[in-house]
């Protein structure tokens, strides 16, 4: 416990009082008419301009929302039931803006900028606007460098690239988050900052993200904003902006940057909540009419600048959470159209042990193969068709007829090959180790291994090439770049790679 | 001026009303030429009529009463007292039964008055009274600076401790003592806030 010398202290406040020139304040005000749930519509403020900053007397801070001919419309960005009716509410002559910087890495503050982790104020130096108008059409260039996620089935079919928006959808409790956090722990020594938006979560479930990245030491270059179910709309409608924000020092500094928005269903409730509070026409579903804007204008923030620009990225991975598996609702159906593919999670593959329970079918990276590996595109380029076909057949396999011997072992390919794409939690695998897991599958050296020990083979296998094969490993890895890397058979690491899996073979014995 | 300016509670509709009687009254009272002396007679009916006798205000907004026998009240009360513009205009007032918008009607007609003769109208707080030199020095230096005619309402507000407050619109010049010492601890608790964090060790005693 510090001890404090008071008399320095004195003499430091005594040299700020002497210093101190206070200068006539001069501010725009108005008075409070009512408040309460968040909005406060005020009287006066007459040169007040839309979405300009305010203050309460409590020195709670709100934005313009609504600029009516009688009153304005503030959002109360913070606990409102201290505000009075009567109160005299100043405009602040800004926008809204959060500190960023790296002073932000590693920290879980509000949508904000305040600190939530008890580790002291952020000692930011810069501060961005929340609201910006995303980078014009020549700002920006093609997506075209991977974004790793450790997933080998999305790594495999659905990649993504720096600069994409890729949507994670799927019903609750079918591990949107989990393939998220995933992408996250991936992103280590890649030099890509994390960023985890946490909207209308619980605040139990944001402690075991946190706990979990801490675990794994990815709080070292993640920032987790967080605005729980319990904290007001309308910080859960700024907390994506904030959050993007902080993103974009980052991407215009030409560096990386990888943003979650948890979910982006709940920022819609949020929104839709204000919109109803301040009279604005409810529309389909009672959300508002400028509910894609809401959306659109967030996802466009993320993007690849060009070259004369840094060549910075920010990709972001927007979860929607559907109720009943209804994709085709107002809100998926909005943010699917705005981002550039989704990967889809079913409850029944989940239930029937697929983790990640990925729908190969409809999941889809618009991106493609322009932002994958080029060795993995070589490996797995024709891997979707092959799952496309299989789940034709497994259908019907189940008739329990007789099936010939290549229908046989398409089918028994198929298992082996799902079986290989199932991943454990909070294993993200390395780009390289994917490569040579899902050659050995696509490329037939499984089909001698019973299915249920697929899983075991695999982790023997990449065990036994890190090991002992470590030569082999480094070729892949530096010639993983290489247009025909793994791409014919007279390729010399692809001869490389076979003879190690022969090897590997031979000398394997399933545990007991 | 001296007057208390009226801090009740805003309804914005009547607000509106307000403004929609206000323009009316006004431009019947411009076209007679005696718009100063219309406003002054609404003045002293609602803040020494009205004030004095309770009853007529109830009687007069009371749906209950029919607007005949309002009219004949009013005839009765103020017929050759008052100007004829603003009897008329309070006969209509009680025939759309809008005697409830009274104050509103009149805060929109000193407003619009003040509009149609270029004056602003200025809010002068201070912790105590000022003298009449005071306030007639203020007035005349506002004047030079803001180029029109000033109207001036003076309010005491002893939580200002010292110093004015001055309100122009909905701009607020505020060189008040309380207002400077609110500011002077912010930045003072941020201030020395930010040296303590910075250098720990300057403050800290050693063991």
């Amino acid at each position: 416990m510090t001890k404090f010398n008071a008399d320095e202290i004195a003499s430091v406040l005594q040299a700020e009082i002497e210093q101190y020139d206070s200068n006539i304040d001069v501010r725009e005000v108005g008075t409070v008419l009512e408040v309460g749930d968040g909005i406060a519509r005020v009287h006066g403020l007459s040169g007040v301009m839309a979405n300009e900053m305010v203050e309460f007397p409590n020195g709670t801070r709100g934005l313009a929302f609504n600029l009516e001919e009688n009153s304005v419309g503030l959002i109360i960005l913070g606990d409102y039931l201290s505000i009075q009716e009567g109160d005299e509410v100043r405009a602040l002559g800004r926008l809204l803006s959060v500190p960023v910087g790296e002073a932000v890495i590693g920290r879980v503050l509000d949508p904000l900028g305040n600190p939530l982790d008890g580790k002291g104020p952020v000692a930011s130096t810069e501060s961005r606007p929340v609201e910006v108008i995303a980078a014009g059409v020549s700002e920006r260039q093609p997506v075209s460098q991977p974004l790793q996620t450790g997933i080998k089935a999305v790594d495999a079919m659905t990649p993504i690239g720096r600069g994409q928006r890729e949507l994670i959808i799927g019903d609750r409790k079918t591990g949107k988050t989990a393939v998220a956090i995933d992408a996250i722990l991936n992103q280590k020594d890649s030099g890509v900052k994390c960023f985890y938006v946490a909207i209308g979560q619980k605040d139990s479930s944001v402690a075991g993200v946190i706990k979990i990245l801490e675990e794994q030491g990815a709080m070292a270059y993640t920032t987790v904003i967080v605005s729980g179910a319990s904290s007001p709309s309308p910080l859960q409608y700024v907390a994506p902006y904030a959050g993007t924000a902080m993103a974009e020092y980052f991407m215009w500094k030409g560096e990386h940057a990888l943003i979650v928005y948890d979910d982006l269903s709940k920022q819609a409730v949020a929104y839709r909540e204000l919109s109803l509070l301040m009279r604005r026409p409810p529309g389909r579903e009672a959300f508002p009419g400028d509910v894609f804007y809401c959306h659109s204008r967030l996802l466009e923030r993320s993007s690849k600048l060009s070259d004369a620009l840094g060549g910075g990225s920010i990709t972001s991975l927007p979860i929607i959470e559907t109720l009943e598996g209804e994709v085709s609702a107002y809100i998926p159906t909005n943010v699917i159209s705005i981002t550039d593919g989704q990967i889809y999670l079913q409850p029944d593959l989940f239930f029937a042990g697929i983790r990640p329970a990925m729908n190969v079918g409809i999941s889809v990276s618009r991106v493609g193969g322009a932002a994958q590996v080029k060795a993995m595109k070589n490996v797995a380029g024709g891997l979707r068709l092959d799952l496309a076909a299989f789940r034709e057949l497994e259908a019907f396999a189940q008739l329990g007829t007789d099936l010939d011997a290549a229908t046989q072992s398409q089918l028994d390919r198929g298992y082996r090959m799902v079986e290989l794409l199932k991943q454990g939690q909070y294993k993200p695998l390395y780009v390289v180790d994917q490569i040579l897991s899902l050659y050995a599958g696509i490329n037939g050296y499984l089909d001698d291994v019973p299915v249920n020990e697929v899983p075991a083979w695999e982790a023997a296998f990449l065990q036994f090439m890190q090991d002992q094969k470590s030569a082999v490993w480094k070729m892949v890895d530096e010639n993983k770049d290489k247009g025909d890397t793994l791409k014919k058979a007279d390729d010399p690491t692809t001869q490389a790679v076979v003879a190690a899996i022969q090897e590997f073979k031979k000398s394997y014995k399933p545990a007991e | 001026m001296t007057e208390a300016r009226d801090k009740a509670v805003f309804d914005t509709g009547q607000q509106y009303l307000g403004a929609v009687y206000a323009k009316a009254l006004l431009g019947a009272a411009e076209k007679a030429g005696n718009a100063e002396a219309v406003l002054d007679e609404l003045n002293s009916f609602i803040d020494e009529v009205i004030a004095k006798v309770p009853n007529l205000d109830s009687t007069l907004v009371s749906p209950r009463v029919a607007v005949e026998a309002k009219t004949a009240m009013l005839d009765k009360a103020l017929g050759g007292k008052i100007s004829v513009e603003l009897l008329n205009f309070l006969k209509v007032v009680a025939r759309h039964g809008r005697f409830d918008c009274l104050r509103a009607i009149r805060q929109a007609v000193r407003e619009k008055l003040n509009e149609l003769r270029g004056r602003v109208e200025v809010t002068l707080s201070a912790a105590e009274l000022p003298s009449p030199e005071s306030i007639e020095l203020i007035t005349n230096r506002l004047k030079v600076l803001l180029g029109k005619d000033v109207d001036l309402h003076v309010d005491v507000d002893r939580e200002l401790i010292g110093g004015v407050k001055l309100r122009i619109g909905d701009t607020v010049y505020d060189a008040s003592v309380a207002n400077r010492l609110v500011r002077l601890k912010d930045e003072l608790l941020s201030k020395t806030g930010q040296q303590l964090r910075d250098n720990l060790d300057r403050f800290a005693l050693a063991d």
